[in-house]
């Protein structure tokens, strides 16, 4: 039974009209397409006008700018207990991302003077008041670059309303989308302004907390997964293992055009592997590495003319293996992390999607995966390193970025909502208690034979008893510890329930109301 | 007056040398591509369609076809919206692998995607040569699963725009669908307001639409 369900007559008539060509070779990277059609067909920005508008803007405004000037304060702020790991430092800036996103948009859309915003603002305020303002939708999902007005909403409350013209229609269409551009581009200020701070004013601070690199003049995008050994380890294994596949290569024990199926073509390496090479060790902003992948992608499509993915996937895999970068690995998972990942999304996605597969292809390759014949010449430490792949060595967290969604959710650790609390309590708690040992440090114990000695480590434990003076008074108060205290002494933090945290908690506000009332 | 665009990501899956690429050529530029160069890489590439008031922008992901990247096909549909998973008419090897993209499709894909079977190179047919795929097989499979399904020939564009105007359709008509279901249909697929569809909308969650944002 043909399933294919019946396709409206009307539409397949009118199919060559349907379809309108909107093919262009985007050059510029994440760059959406730079000429833009309104959705009844008119061409109302051309890709000059874009260029222009979008070229006039060099450096963020300071308001803006102080935005990152916050968000790196806040990031040296020694508030927490340990260093972050790298799924926890992507998170902190795709939410400064999101913020700054929107404020760029309010920035933008705010009342200007002497510009056709200042009349259609005030218009649409008269006319559709706050409800326009709430209907005006900035729904993050659009990673397609667009921004909805709220023109063509409908707000009965107010009753009948005057509308606009075609032509005041028009010109808010092109201003919305002048400002998506313009937002775009304040975005990539943004991410590069962000990065050259960190690389500017270093990122550690005092205390124990968080810690990026001391050392900042080298910063490069490996420091950020310091705190993150199992993404070291697996970049590590990567580089170990596309080492000795580039070996197997160079001593002719594998021929690698013909494993992968390349197209028999001249291919120019080092140039196209230039792109990979300033990827890693070139500026550190994500937005720009990535653009290097997406230049890579284009000069591929360009000057190889594949065709298809069949002939890029492998094209890609031989020229990863045979110019072999060091940090490749991590430097891809930088960007997934940092690039703000609403504005990762079509081709920018794809083509670090395809060396994402490329890395995973290698990563994955073992001796079964290799003909026949190659086996039997491996050195022992070539077959070592073919035995299975590093996925089934190392585990890494899971991150998942959703385009559409501005939380990223990672599968493997505890759910922000209660991780985060949960990491709050017990920053609260260690702290207090780091200041309670501070008292009790500071305490100088009278000496005589009823002098017992006091262990601070022993006071996070349970301790026996806890000495305190009272004030004038040369009399020792013993405090006498409940056997309940003890039971959870040694357990670690991690494996506390909740209600035993609470317990914790109390016995702690009796240790703060006993040292108070001292 | 078209009001909104909704972008579809659109992944192309089939066994190598079926003429994915080249179907995607002749439904973005009109173009194919036998013993010459062709103008345009197909890896990734982007066409809008207008459909009646509405436009969708495909966003299209081709694939490695060779078996060695089989594993790694995961990656490219990860979120996609809509599947093509193309075969050869006359190598039957190629409906089995397209059998078995299918399957894992509906494993491990995005629970709504809208997968459409295409049989390619009809052309082949026409001029004599021999068919390997009985057309009532593919029909078969695609009424089984749940496919839309297609012959297509992008060597003369026989068929070929009708694939996409037919996922175009079937998405137009999910908004709708979700309408009635109050927003949200039983699939958990939703329309953002400004352009994408969100296959992986939670359930319960109300759309972001209408919702301030500041």
């Amino acid at each position: 039974m043909f399933h294919t369900p019946p396709i409206n007559g009307s539409i397949m008539e009118s199919a060559p009209q349907a379809i309108r060509e909107s093919y262009q070779i985007q050059m510029g990277g994440s760059s959406p397409e730079l000429s833009n059609t309104s959705s009844n067909g008119n061409v109302i920005l051309t890709k000059e006008e874009i260029a222009s508008e979008v070229g006039q803007i060099t450096e963020l405004p300071a308001e803006l700018a102080r935005l990152v000037d916050n968000f790196i304060d806040d990031l040296k702020q020694p508030k927490y207990l340990k260093p972050l790991s790298v799924l926890q430092l992507s998170s902190l800036f795709q939410n400064f991302y999101m913020k700054f996103d929107k404020a760029a948009f309010q920035y933008l859309n705010r009342p200007q003077d002497a510009t056709g915003t200042t009349f259609l603002y005030a218009r649409e305020t008269l006319s559709s008041g706050i409800s326009g303002i709430f209907n005006r939708s900035r729904s993050s999902s659009d990673t397609a670059r667009k921004r909805s007005s709220s023109l063509f909403s409908t707000d009965s409350a107010n009753g009948p309303q005057p509308m606009l013209t075609p032509d005041e229609i028009n010109r808010h269409i092109r201003i919305n989308e002048l400002n998506n551009y313009k937002i775009d581009k304040l975005l990539e200020l943004c991410e590069h302004d962000t990065f050259k701070k960190i690389l500017a004013v270093g990122t550690s601070v005092p205390g124990n907390s968080f810690r990026m690199e001391k050392s900042q003049k080298g910063l490069k995008a490996t420091n950020l997964f310091k705190n993150s050994p199992e993404f070291l380890e697996f970049d590590r294994a990567v580089w170990d293992k596309t080492l000795v596949i580039s070996n197997m290569s160079a001593n002719g024990k594998l021929d690698l055009k013909t494993f992968l199926s390349v197209p028999r073509q001249n291919l120019d390496t080092a140039h196209l592997m230039s792109y990979l090479e300033k990827m890693v060790n070139g500026p550190l902003a994500p937005y720009e590495k990535l653009l290097n992948v997406i230049n890579l992608h284009d000069e591929m499509t360009r000057t190889l003319q594949h065709l298809s993915n069949d002939d890029f996937l492998s094209t890609l895999i031989y020229l990863t293996i045979h110019t072999p970068i060091k940090h490749m690995f991590l430097n891809l998972q930088f960007i997934k992390f940092f690039r703000y990942n609403k504005k990762l999304i079509e081709k920018d996605l794809y083509a670090l999607t395809n060396l994402e597969a490329a890395l995973t292809f290698i990563e994955g390759l073992t001796l079964t995966s290799l003909p026949s014949e190659v086996e039997v010449q491996l050195s022992n430490d070539e077959s070592s390193a073919l035995q299975m792949p590093i996925s089934h060595k190392i585990a890494l967290p899971e991150l998942h970025v959703t385009a559409n969604d501005s939380n990223q959710h990672y599968s493997g650790l505890p759910r922000s909502n209660s991780y985060k609390e949960f990491e709050g309590l017990k920053t609260a708690f260690d702290s207090s208690l780091r200041n309670i040992f501070g008292k009790i440090r500071s305490y100088t114990p009278p000496t005589g034979a009823q002098q017992s000695g006091l262990n601070p480590d022993k006071v996070a434990n349970g301790p026996e008893n806890l000495l305190t003076q009272a004030d004038g008074d040369t009399a020792k108060k013993i405090i006498s510890i409940p056997d309940s205290w003890r039971t959870l002494g040694n357990r670690e933090f991690e494996q506390l329930k909740v209600s035993e945290l609470k317990q914790i908690f109390e016995n702690y506000q009796k240790l703060l109301d006993a040292l108070d009332n001292r | 007056m078209n009001t909104s665009v909704t972008s579809i990501k659109l992944v192309l899956l089939g066994e190598a040398a079926v003429g994915k690429s080249s179907i995607v050529l002749r439904f973005v530029s009109n173009d194919f591509a036998e013993n010459k160069e062709p103008t345009i890489g197909a890896a990734f590439l982007t066409q809008r369609v207008n459909m009646g008031d509405h436009t969708i922008k495909f966003e299209i992901w081709d694939t490695a076809g060779q078996e060695r990247f089989a594993s790694l096909a995961p990656m490219y549909y990860r979120n996609a919206q809509a599947a093509l998973v193309v075969y050869d008419v006359t190598k039957p090897q190629s409906f089995i692998k397209a059998r078995h993209w299918v399957k894992e499709l509906h494993e491990q894909a995005s629970r709504d995607i809208i997968i459409a079977l295409v049989g390619n190179k009809l052309d082949i047919i026409e001029n004599g040569g021999e068919r390997k795929v009985a057309r009532e097989e593919a029909e078969n499979l695609a009424q089984q699963e749940g496919l839309l399904f297609f012959e297509t020939s992008a060597k003369s564009g026989s068929n070929v725009n009708e694939v996409f105007l037919g996922i175009g359709q079937k998405i137009s008509l999910k908004p709708a669908q979700n309408a009635q279901d109050g927003g949200q249909g039983s699939s958990g697929l939703r329309i953002n307001d400004d352009s994408r569809i969100d296959l992986r909308a939670p359930y319960g969650q109300s759309s972001a639409a209408g919702s301030c944002n500041c």
